[in-house]
């Protein structure tokens, strides 16, 4: 494992006073408020100031609890806080803030080095890994520890080699463990490498402080992790890599199954299938209803990066034509799992940031609040926690707009050109004149998606 | 929607000095869109709240100068003045340039910013020394404490980094009350050195934090010898021969008043921040909306700039289904021919229930698919609200836009086979409506002449009787001319190639009435540099299957 170090341990400070207030001033004012009684000590310390503990009857800290040898099936942590509270009255987590980040990773190791027998297998950051990994399977897990992110087991081995990282070994009592690891401030451009290039979905699971009950139970950490985002290509709110020329949609598709039975014969080209699709970054909110014929030229017209199907469409007939048509275009969709139930109004209301547009959503289809639903179910899923404002969705239907096929959009090269598939040489470049962002990508919006078909305002 | 999109752009070209300042300032606000969205997600930080209310203070300038100018006008633009938002946003950027410290923001983001660096230089440091160490025993052994510790104090030490604040001190009472103690703090702090240094005698006297040790007093030089037994209750903390630091109870009660106090600053900062980012919240939609009353805005100045550019005229759309462009031009090949000196020859393209269908033969690189394409683009352009490349441009509004343009020439990966082919024009021919727009360039190609005539004829028959909509058809395939002769509402055009004498020739690139029989492949295989024997051979062949002479009917 990494060990952060002074500087960056200060310099991460620094930044998290910007991003995440409250709480890491919390941790600031510990370290600032070093105590009287604190004495200096050296890293190489660490390990044997807990077999000192043993003889010495003084003992300074809590956080070294979990070494005791004896008792271990008891809580030895709970013990030991008794004793020593009796002896000493100084809460000094903060004097050990330097060394303290840097022993609480130590003495996980140290102690089942020590210990006769421990309930973890791992200690407790990689265990937490292990699990983290296992639930979001098919997410790529970063873990932050001190000013690190760590990839561990398979996607070390798997994923280290193809960010250019170097794959280390942790030694555990449990058997060596694949780590491969980069400092903090380059998250974004690995992020980019991951999320952009390779299409995978990241999963980072972040440190939260500890209150004095919580390291208590965890036997001395001064923190726990927990997945706050998982990070996929439609899901971009303000990352540095998001071009911000461009739109950054996610769509999600349902088709409207009106006959269960037949699922095998003719028509199934004409049945109705919801779109929905949101920029994260720009707020844009839309839907529309289409049919599977002409569902690869909305998508075209659409340009999404990331496509959400529902896990049970891949069984249906028409769902695996919506897969091939979606293959043709060289999109491979995410699958989610269904949404609980249709969003009444008042989650509506809730979810907008003008509770007056929830009106307008009870006219819409029902394909179309389909989708809408498993477009909002993947995204809160996404972002956990996470209180959303949306616009409220708007409708798009056919006779509003002029409708470009895809291989229209492709031929007259719209927004790239035939042969290298780039900006430069297609008719977006040779017509943007604009001064600022939003107003290129309203442009391009004007041009692929809403060419309208209305002389005068409705 | 398009024509008042139309008059907003051309209120705009009328006016240079409107749409040379509405680009200046437009150019100066920020992306609010994505500033405001970042904030509902509760993301954004200092910077962004500055950076908003910015573009809020923009906004109102945008204003100003638009009524300055369209006071003189009807006007598209007058319209979109009163769709401004005013009174929250307005609110919301006072109160924030109002509390925030723009100052004390970039302060901190050097401060920040070098840390990163040193934070950088000092990871590297490590993952070097990882390179060549995988136990961590040996890793902890390679850092030392020492260094860490005083690396930590400089920084502790310097007063850019811990005094950094990011809002102004009068920012809300309590923060004005807060910085008025903290002010009083320093004094004291101040006083309180001088007065060891004169009781002590010791200039070299300092009051230090240390995250190792607290708070200390700090001497040293030749001071360190003096004699501290005029303060019983000053406990030594450390000496070496050439600085000692002991610690003084008045000097660590107060030094952790001013820490408690930093940090109630702090806590108080942020609460101000959390308070404004809610205001900012309130106000998103009235927000978003000026936000997007800019980007139209935005847009209009584009199209007026390149209808300037290019020469672009504005379009008459109505709800027929005809089309009359005339002197049409293709703006990217012609900004490409004009770059090396040559001219684009523009081309007329009139459709009406007569003549709804055209069927265009001609050589290749004559402009056919030129032709084709700069007709679709007009369409797009007029439809979106844009100027258009053509001298006069009346157009029916078209609903759809389908193309069968294959260009395998231009395609390396994706050779159009003939399947491919007929799955686009079939997808044509059964979404077509009569105020669809198509065009198809060499439908039948991929499979022998035969078979690519009847698909030819079968699909011209079924535009024509059934779809019903305009269409220009440009094909080699000139039998189909005469296939289809009595068809109602289709008309014959071409391009042509113009002999000069002494084996030159050149093309011609305008579209005109006739029927093209002869596809002058030979000239082009000679051009490509097809060895002399081949193309004797060629022509001979040629003459033996009936060449018949170019047969340009007026």
């Amino acid at each position: 494992m990494l060990v952060p170090t002074k500087a960056a341990i200060r310099a991460l400070r620094n930044v998290c006073y910007v991003s995440h207030g409250p709480s890491c001033i919390v941790w600031a004012s510990r370290a600032a408020s070093s105590t009287t009684e604190a004495k200096a000590k050296d890293v190489t310390d660490v390990p044997t100031i807990k077999r000192t503990r043993r003889s010495k009857a003084k003992i300074e800290n809590v956080t070294f609890d979990t070494s005791l040898p004896d008792d271990v099936n008891e809580a030895p942590t709970v013990k030991r806080t008794r004793k020593t509270k009796a002896k000493t009255e100084t809460i000094s987590f903060g004097t050990l803030l330097p060394q303290g980040l840097l022993s609480i990773e130590v003495s996980p190791l140290e102690d089942l080095e020590d210990a006769v027998t421990f309930s973890q297998a791992y200690p407790t950051v990689v265990q937490q890994a292990r699990n983290n990994m296992r639930k979001f399977e098919h997410c790529v897990l970063l873990t932050r520890v001190g000013s690190f992110y760590e990839l561990y087991f398979e996607h070390a081995e798997q994923y280290g080699p193809l960010l250019g990282l170097r794959v280390g070994s942790k030694k555990t009592s449990a058997g060596p463990v694949a780590m491969a690891g980069f400092p903090f401030f380059q998250l974004d451009r690995f992020l980019k490498m991951l999320v952009q290039d390779h299409n995978k979905h990241v999963a980072i699971s972040e440190e939260v402080a500890n209150d004095p009950s919580q390291k208590v139970r965890s036997g001395g950490l001064m923190f726990d992790r927990e997945v706050k985002r998982i990070i996929t290509p439609g899901t971009l709110i303000d990352e540095n890599f998001l071009s911000p020329l461009e739109h950054n949609y996610l769509l999600a598709i349902t088709v409207a199954r009106s006959n269960d039975s037949t699922d095998d014969t003719g028509d199934f080209m004409l049945s109705r299938v919801g779109l929905s699709w949101i920029d994260l970054s720009s707020g844009d909110f839309f839907t529309q209803i289409t049919d599977i014929d002409s569902l690869s030229s909305a998508v075209a017209r659409i340009g999404p990066r990331e496509v959400i199907v529902q896990q049970a469409e891949a069984k249906h007939i028409v769902g695996k034509t919506l897969l091939s048509i979606l293959d043709g275009s060289g999109l491979r969709p995410s699958f989610s799992e269904s949404p609980p139930a249709v969003l009444s109004s008042e989650d509506w209301a809730s979810l907008l940031d003008d509770p007056s547009a929830t009106d307008s959503i009870q006219a819409f289809n029902s394909e179309e609040t389909q989708s809408a639903n498993l477009l909002l179910h993947y995204v809160k899923g996404h972002l956990p926690g996470i209180k959303l404002k949306l616009q409220a969705p708007v409708r798009q239907s056919a006779e509003d707009y002029m409708i470009i096929d895809k291989n229209s959009l492709r031929g007259l090269e719209v927004t790239q050109t035939l042969r290298d598939g780039v900006f430069k040489g297609s008719l977006l470049q040779a017509v943007r004149r604009t001064s600022t962002e939003s107003g290129a990508r309203l442009l391009a919006q004007r041009l692929s998606m809403w060419v309208d078909s209305h002389l005068e305002l409705v | 929607m398009i024509n008042q999109r139309l008059d907003l752009v051309e209120e705009l070209i009328g006016n240079e000095v409107l749409l040379t300042e509405l680009g200046e300032l437009l150019r100066r606000t920020y992306d609010t869109l994505r500033l405001v969205q970042k904030f509902s997600f509760g993301r954004g930080d200092a910077d962004d709240l500055l950076a908003l209310a910015r573009t809020i203070q923009m906004t109102q300038q945008i204003k100003d100068l638009l009524a300055g100018f369209s006071s003189s006008m009807s006007s598209q633009l007058a319209r979109l003045c009163e769709r401004f938002h005013w009174e929250g946003p307005n609110q919301v950027a006072e109160r924030i340039l109002r509390a925030i410290d723009e100052e004390g923001l970039t302060l901190q983001q050097q401060s920040l910013e070098m840390n990163e660096v040193e934070a950088a230089g000092l990871a590297r440091n490590v993952l070097e020394e990882q390179a060549s160490i995988t136990e961590m025993s040996d890793l902890k052994k390679s850092l030392s404490t020492k260094r860490f510790n005083k690396q930590v104090e400089a920084e502790v030490n310097r007063p850019t980094t811990a005094d950094i604040w990011i809002m102004r001190r009068d920012a809300s009472p309590v923060l004005k009350n807060l910085h008025d103690k903290l002010t009083s703090l320093y004094k004291d702090k101040q006083q309180l050195a001088d007065d060891l240094k004169a009781q002590l005698n010791a200039t070299t006297l300092t009051l230090k934090l240390t995250p190792g040790l607290g708070h200390i007093c700090h001497i040293k030089g030749r001071d360190t010898k003096i004699d501290l037994t005029s303060l019983p209750d000053a406990r030594t903390v450390s000496s070496s021969k050439s600085t000692r630091s002991f610690y003084l109870p008045t000097w660590t009660r107060l030094g952790s008043q001013i820490e408690d106090l930093k940090l109630r600053i702090r806590a108080e900062e942020q609460f101000i921040f959390h308070s404004l980012r809610d205001l900012v919240i309130q106000n998103l939609v009235l927000l978003r909306r000026n936000a997007s009353i800019l980007d139209s805005l935005d847009v209009a100045t584009s199209s007026a700039r390149l209808a300037q550019e290019f020469n672009l005229k504005r379009p008459i759309l109505n709800h027929s289904t005809n089309h009359a462009i005339y002197s049409g031009r293709h703006m990217t090949v012609e900004a490409g021919l004009l770059s090396s000196g040559r001219q684009f020859i523009p081309n007329d393209c009139i459709l009406t229930p007569t003549e709804r269908l055209w069927l265009i033969t001609g050589p290749n690189m004559a402009g056919k698919s030129t032709f084709l394409r700069q007709t679709a683009l007009i369409s797009i352009l007029a439809q979106t609200g844009s100027f258009v490349p053509a001298a006069f441009a009346e157009l029916g509004l078209v609903d759809q836009i389908f193309s069968r343009i294959g260009s395998a020439d231009n395609l390396s990966q994706d050779q159009s086979t003939f399947m491919v082919e007929m799955l686009e024009t079939a997808h044509i021919l059964r979404h077509a409506t009569s105020r669809s727009f198509v065009i198809m360039d060499e439908v039948g190609r991929g499979t022998t002449p035969e078979d690519g005539i009847a698909v030819g004829y079968a699909v011209l028959n079924h535009l024509q009787k059934v779809s019903k909509c305009r269409t220009l058809f440009a094909t080699h395939f000139h039998a189909l001319a005469d296939m289809t002769k009595r068809f109602v509402g289709l008309a014959c055009y071409c391009t042509n190639v113009v002999e000069e004498g002494q084996g030159r020739w050149r093309y011609d690139h305008r579209v005109r009435r006739g029927v093209n029989r002869q596809s002058h492949a030979l000239k082009v295989a000679k051009l490509a540099g097809m060895p002399e024997e081949v193309v004797k051979t060629a022509s001979e062949v040629l003459k033996s299957l009936g060449d018949e002479s170019v047969d340009v009917e007026v």
